[in-house]
């Protein structure tokens, strides 16, 4: 574990600083925990299977070891992605206490417009890909309540992932990009899952090379009849 | 799904074999090829959303034959691809675990599952012994504005044109009847004149009583990004609580329940004082009307109005409005003389286009048509009505108000087209229905209020409620679920999940909702939209239409039902649109409501229409400028409406106003939107909402269990202080969705006399602190 290493190193310096890491990385923990504790097990199996079979090889991850705090603890997984959502496309749920009921926005843009560390959750702020629209309480309501009122069956219809077609080719985008069409909010960024995060962010033309998958047929010539 | 290299040189070769074979054999498709590729199965189509009347279009994602996603449809000029958390997650609500699969029927008291053709057997019997022994009036029924048009319009042809009882209604009573009678008195047609497009052309936005936010937030977020590009543009709040759309707005005016009627006046009477008065519009477009004052409030059992307009000149009607200068008005609303004037010269200034809005804030108002008038008023004066961007607007809150409720008419005074007063709108349903007309009934029967205080008194015995809860949503709602479970009282319920109505139930038939069966809704801009079956219902479950059909036939009327099992939608459809062929509210045809995700009425020669009453834009508007065809006289109405108190005001022993409403993340009486798991987490249980500073002189703490008492009821509910709504000092609020906290066994059952439309957002309530 990089944590060691870590602390190892800190040895030297003085016990306030050890004490303050060991307090953000146990509230990492806790909040990894917390995160995993409340999704349907069912759900995660899902996406547990869809990750075993991605590469573990992340050395071409972009490197923030220059940031100030440590990723490690602070990375959201896909499964935990999923979690805060119905489906894909679904509107994700406010995973943390929110302070002002009233106003329509309340201070959503500070923190997800850019995204960035936000001391109080200890965590990245996941940034909006569409910060045009200011009514964020249309759509997005927290979680207040681990209770159900009735059980439902509902199964969501996740894209999978999906690998190139060609060895060393672009993959295809499995998802709509209505609404979604600033890719670089998640799949770039430290709130961004491991999983789909960009080899090659400062490429920003995305489309040029990765198209939306929009339907599972394939093309084939009509038949001349004369 | 990643494949290793040894499975993807597998699937290619796989491809290329299938690949070979299918240009060997063109147009046949090989199974590994469906295999390798059928990655992006789901399969999107258009529907409106199930929830609220603003009709937004819903892309639906099907895979395996289960709904699996929510997309904004970009092409739906409502939402232009936007929904609100409701509708992303509202194929949802089809999946709760207690779907109903199976009819019951009550024997001893207890429910047990029997076939459902068994159930609409006992219907049918049930139906005609109660008509037997007591006569055609004394069977009912009762849907709502979540009909889809096809429901309303079998039921309307079942209920008045074969059995001949003007016995039917629909929940849309509750919400929209003030809106419906405040159009037919000032403009002699029901609906706006407007559409959505106003917004875009607008740039002042007052909402009366409206919490738009919450209620219509698509809507809402198309005026704050007109907002957003124009910094002219302001919102107006006027409210009897601080909600997130006042915090929004611009400007936020608190007036005191019930004093709307005083500020539109006070509007107008700066209006015609200043002589901002549009004088060539007035001559040319309107008269002025007063009716009766002091017109009660329903109260008493068998209540009847009946209004008398008289013609008023406009000398008069500026003395009438004397009795609105700013200060009278500052006295009885509580708001600033200063800022009267301030609205009025808002309205006013030829530079501002401006459009109301309204919903439930005006309508559930013991003088709901009287205030639907007054701000048409305010229009009319100015002229700033039926061109863009210049608008009075009235919002629904169910899908299918308009389109079912007030359109097919499933109201007892209504038909298809026209009322059942006029021997001419009988004929034409009894020729298009193919009924002899002696038998469409010429007298009105019983409103909503009235049908169940008849089933309590024992004039009516057999109810059949069809996607409505009405034993949450009724006023004074301990009376009436006990006149369901007397004696000798026969009860029907039609739904998806079991409910606190299918608890009063003799017999209970699973439904099939929404995207399971092909229907339409009509929403608050005069737009239809058709929607078609997407996945099958689950068990037994049959449509609302297929029902009554199904009844129908057992009573004997298959020739008035012989549709067919597969085109039953589209043959009603056709027969549906001869009642409206005319350029007034000409319907779109079947194929085109099928290709286009909604079409607006009047759609003639191939045009919908936006601006109704406008030359420009109206195929059957025919004078210059405008032409308010639904009046004899081509000229709109201006009425001379006084304030009048409301019935039950706080006193001494009831001190607090009691508010009620909804939450964004919920709808109606929360029986779907509960069962979305989102939309329940976020709002697991109602509450009560109270003023800071009335929950500190009482000792009250936010969360703590309290007691809300009115003359009719009592309950016990957790506080809420300064959440997403703050009511003033005096007042507090409680939504309605949820079962658990019957609100509505508080609210009083008084209504407006002309529309009978129940007010519930004021009646007298008392707190007190447990403990």
């Amino acid at each position: 574990m990089r944590s060691e290493d870590n602390q190892d190193q800190l040895k030297e310096t003085n016990l306030f600083v050890i004490a303050a890491i060991t307090l953000v990385i146990l509230g990492a923990i806790l909040y990894s925990v917390q995160m995993i504790v409340s999704q349907k097990s069912e759900q995660s199996q899902e996406h547990v299977l869809l990750i075993d079979s991605l590469p573990t090889d992340t050395s071409h991850h972009v490197s923030y070891i220059e940031n100030q705090v440590e990723m490690q603890g602070h990375e959201r997984t896909l499964v935990e992605w999923y979690a805060g959502r119905a489906y894909s496309g679904a509107p994700p749920v406010i995973s943390h206490p929110i302070d002002n009921e009233m106003p329509i926005q309340s201070d959503c843009l500070s923190c997800h417009k850019n995204g960035g560390y936000t001391p109080k959750f200890e965590a990245y702020a996941p940034v909006t890909p569409h910060p045009e629209l200011i009514y964020c309480r249309q759509c997005h309501v927290p979680k207040d309540s681990d209770t159900l009122f009735r059980e439902n069956t509902f199964e969501p219809g996740n894209p999978r992932l999906t690998g190139p077609i060609i060895p060393g080719g672009p993959p295809q985008i499995p998802h709509s990009i209505w609404m979604r069409d600033n890719c670089i909010s998640c799949h770039n960024g430290p709130s961004s899952p491991p999983e789909i995060r960009t080899g090659h962010p400062e490429r920003i033309n995305c489309r040029q090379c990765h198209v939306p998958m929009r339907d599972d047929s394939i093309f084939r010539r009509k038949a001349t009849t004369e | 799904m990643r494949m290793t290299r040894r499975e993807y040189m597998r699937n290619m070769a796989l491809a290329s074999a299938s690949a070979a074979a299918a240009s060997l054999v063109p147009g046949v498709l090989f199974a590994e090829e469906i295999e390798i590729f059928n990655q992006a199965s789901v399969k999107w189509d258009k529907a409106p959303c199930r929830f609220c009347g603003v009709g937004c279009g819903l892309l639906i994602g099907v895979r395996e034959g289960k709904a699996v996603a929510v997309k904004g449809d970009p092409e739906s000029t409502v939402n232009h691809g936007l929904c609100c958390v409701k509708g992303y997650h509202s194929v949802m609500s089809i999946y709760g675990s207690d779907r109903l699969k199976h009819a019951y029927v009550r024997k001893n008291g207890k429910l047990e599952q029997v076939s459902v053709e068994e159930a609409l057997d006992l219907v049918a019997d049930k139906m005609k012994q109660t008509i037997a022994e007591h006569g055609k009036d004394s069977v009912s029924m009762y849907g709502s504005g979540q009909w889809t048009i096809p429901d309303g319009f079998v039921a309307s042809k079942f209920m008045k044109g074969c059995i001949g009882t003007n016995n039917l209604e629909a929940n849309a009573r509750l919400c929209m009847a003030s809106a419906v009678t405040g159009f037919m008195t000032s403009f002699g047609l029901d609906e706006p004149m407007g559409c959505y497009d106003d917004i875009e052309h607008s740039n002042v936005f007052v909402m009366w009583g409206n919490n738009m936010s919450e209620m219509h937030p698509v809507l809402f977020s198309r005026i704050l990004n007109v907002r957003q590009r124009n910094p002219q543009a302001k919102i107006i709040d006027l409210s009897t609580r601080d909600t997130r759309t006042s915090k929004a707005a611009d400007y936020h005016f608190l007036f005191t329940p019930q004093s709307d009627l005083a500020i539109a006046n006070g509007i107008c009477y700066e209006i015609v004082k200043n002589d901002w008065v549009n004088h060539e519009f007035v001559k040319k477009h309107t008269n002025f009307h007063s009716g009766k004052t002091q017109i009660g409030y329903g109260l008493e059992d068998k209540f009847a109005f009946t209004d008398k307009p008289e013609p008023m000149s406009f000398e008069q009607y500026k003395a009438f409005l004397e009795d609105y200068t700013p200060e009278k008005v500052e006295k009885i609303s509580g708001v600033k003389a200063d800022d009267i004037r301030f609205l009025a010269q808002v309205f006013a200034d030829p530079k501002n286009k401006v459009s109301s809005f309204w919903c439930m804030g005006m309508n559930q108002h013991t003088r709901g048509t009287w205030i639907n008038n007054l701000v048409y008023n305010i229009h009319l004066l100015l002229g700033k009505i039926s061109t863009p961007g210049n608008n009075p607007f009235s919002l629904t809150g169910q899908p299918s108000a308009c389109g079912t409720v007030r359109e097919v008419g499933t109201l007892t005074h209504k038909l298809p087209h026209g009322e059942v007063s006029d021997p001419k709108a009988r004929e034409m349903a009894a020729k298009i229905w193919n009924v002899p007309v002696e038998r469409i009934d010429p007298k009105p029967s019983l409103h909503t209020v009235e049908m169940f205080r008849a089933l309590d008194r024992g004039d009516l015995r057999f109810m059949w409620i069809q996607v409505t809860n009405p034993m949450v949503t009724m006023p004074k709602l301990n009376r009436y679920r006990e006149a369901t479970l007397k004696q000798d009282r026969f009860i029907v319920v039609s739904d998806i999940y079991q409910t606190p109505t299918t608890d009063i139930a003799d017999v209970i038939l699973p439904s099939a909702m929404w995207i399971e069966r092909e229907g339409m809704y009509g929403n608050s801009e005069r737009r239809t939209q058709h929607f078609n079956k997407m996945i099958d219902p689950p068990g037994e479950a049959i449509s609302d239409t297929w029902q009554i059909i199904q009844v129908a036939k057992r009573l004997g009327f298959d020739k008035e039902f012989a549709y067919s099992d597969e085109n039953h939608i589209e043959e009603i459809w056709a027969e549906y649109c001869q009642f409206h062929n005319s350029p007034k509210h000409a319907m779109a045809p079947y194929e085109v409501l099928k290709a286009r995700p909604g079409v607006r009425w009047p759609f003639w020669n191939g045009k919908e229409t936006r601006w109704r009453y406008n030359s420009a834009d109206d195929p059957a508007a025919k004078k210059e400028g405008f032409d308010f065809y639904g009046k004899p006289e081509g000229r709109a109405w201006i009425w001379a409406r006084p304030y009048e108190p409301p019935p039950e005001n706080p006193d001494q022993d009831y001190p607090f106003w009691l508010n009620t409403g909804r939450v964004i993340e919920h709808w109606h009486s929360g029986s779907m939107t509960r069962r979305i798991p989102v939309l329940h987490q976020a709002v697991p249980e109602a509450y009560v909402e109270i003023n800071p500073i009335d929950a500190k002189r009482m000792n009250i703490q936010n969360g703590e269990l309290i007691e809300v008492t009115s003359r009719r009821g009592t309950i016990q509910i957790k506080t809420v202080i300064n959440g997403r709504g703050r009511p003033p000092k005096g007042q507090v609020f409680i939504p309605f969705f949820d079962e658990s906290y019957l609100i509505n066994e508080l609210t009083l059952d008084a209504f407006c006399p002309i529309s009978k439309q129940p007010d519930y957002k004021k009646c007298a309530v008392k707190i007190i602190k447990i403990s």
